[in-house]
């Protein structure tokens, strides 16, 4: 290959390179498609809370959301428990809150409420007693923590645990931002 | 897609089972590879391990400086078991920094060792697009075409396996190639440059990814550059000799 034609060869390249790019530019469309996974719209949650009134997710919306799966018995959701406390009392002023949904399929209730009140946890938790709501979010492994923004569309999930607050903090700053 | 994987009691994070795997595969096949150019195999090896230690902590340190402020007010937070707290363009390029400054330390002749490297930076791209593909990242646009796969209720092209073909056609070259007399580097540019192309072309196909301003896909940017790197420098270093 000569000087010209590695001179041709490369603009050659680059104009169908370049052009390709422009080409292949992803839509600017908001997610309508429902699914568990970030970028997508939350799939909906409609579960009973100790007292039996139900908590919609779509109750939050315009609120930043940390969805966490969870159980009594579950090592790592015991340890991140305090941090997700300390978290909703630091922001939820800023439009913070934790639906932490209990997989009460394969949990006591009261086991639930003793932890609640050993860790002081004040956020809500709803209850998936029959596991339909886990399936519906693909959960296989707890803890799983889903970050929802305010337009309900998902942002992050944190699969396993227990997650650091400075982990979940790098995630929700942007988004209370927004 | 399967991000997790259950074996009796145990849940396991499928993607850091491949990325696990595929980094001994790594070491496995540029130590190989590395004595068919009569280099130090061993050493090699150790360099690689290193380059991929070091990527880790990269990756790990990356994603906590693009999130400084609390990470300077959990400090330990470096060392939690978060497995998603990692950004990998850091990962990749600390890893590229701390190999090529031990093997530049060490006096690696350039050429063959990025020729003994290829293979493993082929299988690479087939780690992280079969990593992807079991996390269900890195997932296409909405598509009609025959080969569509359905995602979540959705037709899509399948750009995880774009990624890992390509990977897997720059290792048949590698494999068929890498006897033949050829110059040094050669192999090396050839697998990078298919790498190249076919993120280019299989990228344009993805939703997801990392974004310059304008809705232009930075990884197709980066391929295009190092596309365009190759083929400026090609004739220079390869003047034209017969190698049979």
């Amino acid at each position: 290959m000569n000087k010209t034609q590695r001179d041709w060869l490369t603009l050659m390249l680059m104009i169908a390179g370049i052009g390709w790019i422009v080409i292949s530019r992803p839509p600017d469309l908001p997610p309508v498609t429902v699914s568990p996974r970030p970028g997508f719209v939350a799939p909906a949650i409609a579960l009973p809370q100790a007292n039996g009134e139900t908590l919609p997710l779509s109750a939050l919306r315009g609120q930043v959301v940390i969805v966490n799966f969870w159980a009594s018995w579950c090592g790592p959701c015991r340890a991140e428990m305090p941090t997700l406390e300390k978290l909703y009392q630091a922001e939820r002023e800023r439009g913070l809150t934790i639906l932490a949904v209990n997989s009460t399929v394969q949990d006591d209730e009261v086991a639930v409420a003793a932890m609640q009140r050993e860790f002081g946890l004040s956020f809500p938790i709803v209850f998936d007693r029959d596991g339909e709501t886990g399936q519906r979010y693909g959960v296989r492994m707890l803890p799983t923590t889903f970050i929802v923004d305010r337009t309900g569309v998902i942002r992050e999930v944190f699969f396993g645990g227990p997650l650091s607050e400075a982990s979940l903090r790098s995630v929700i700053e942007p988004l209370l931002g927004e | 897609m399967l991000p997790v994987l259950n074996i009796g009691p145990f849940a396991l994070y499928t993607p850091g089972l491949i990325l696990l795997l595929g980094g001994w595969l790594i070491l496995q096949v540029v130590g190989r590879a590395a004595r068919i150019y009569q280099l130090d195999g061993d050493r090699l090896e150790i360099v690689v391990f290193i380059a991929l230690l070091a990527g880790v902590i990269g990756a790990r340190l990356g994603y906590a400086l693009m999130a400084w402020p609390s990470y300077v007010a959990d400090p330990w937070a470096l060392f939690s078991r978060d497995l998603q707290a990692f950004f990998p363009p850091a990962g990749v390029a600390t890893a590229i920094v701390i190999g090529g400054l031990m093997l530049w330390r060490q006096r690696w002749p350039l050429w063959p060792t990025l020729d003994a490297l290829a293979p493993g930076i082929a299988l690479a791209a087939l780690t992280h697009a079969i990593a992807q593909l079991a996390s269900g990242d890195g997932y296409g646009l909405p598509a009609e075409v025959p080969w569509a796969i359905n995602l979540w209720g959705e037709w899509r092209h399948p750009t995880q396996l774009y990624a890992a073909l390509t990977a897997l056609i720059a290792l048949v070259v590698w494999r068929v190639r890498y006897r033949q007399p050829q110059p040094p580097g050669m192999l090396f540019l050839t697998v990078s440059a298919l790498l190249a192309a076919g993120t280019l072309i299989g990228e344009g196909f993805a939703a997801t990814g990392w974004l310059l301003p304008g809705h232009v896909r930075g990884s197709q940017v980066v391929a295009l550059a190092i596309l365009v790197i190759i083929v400026r420098i090609w004739s220079e270093i390869f003047p034209q000799h017969n190698y049979r």
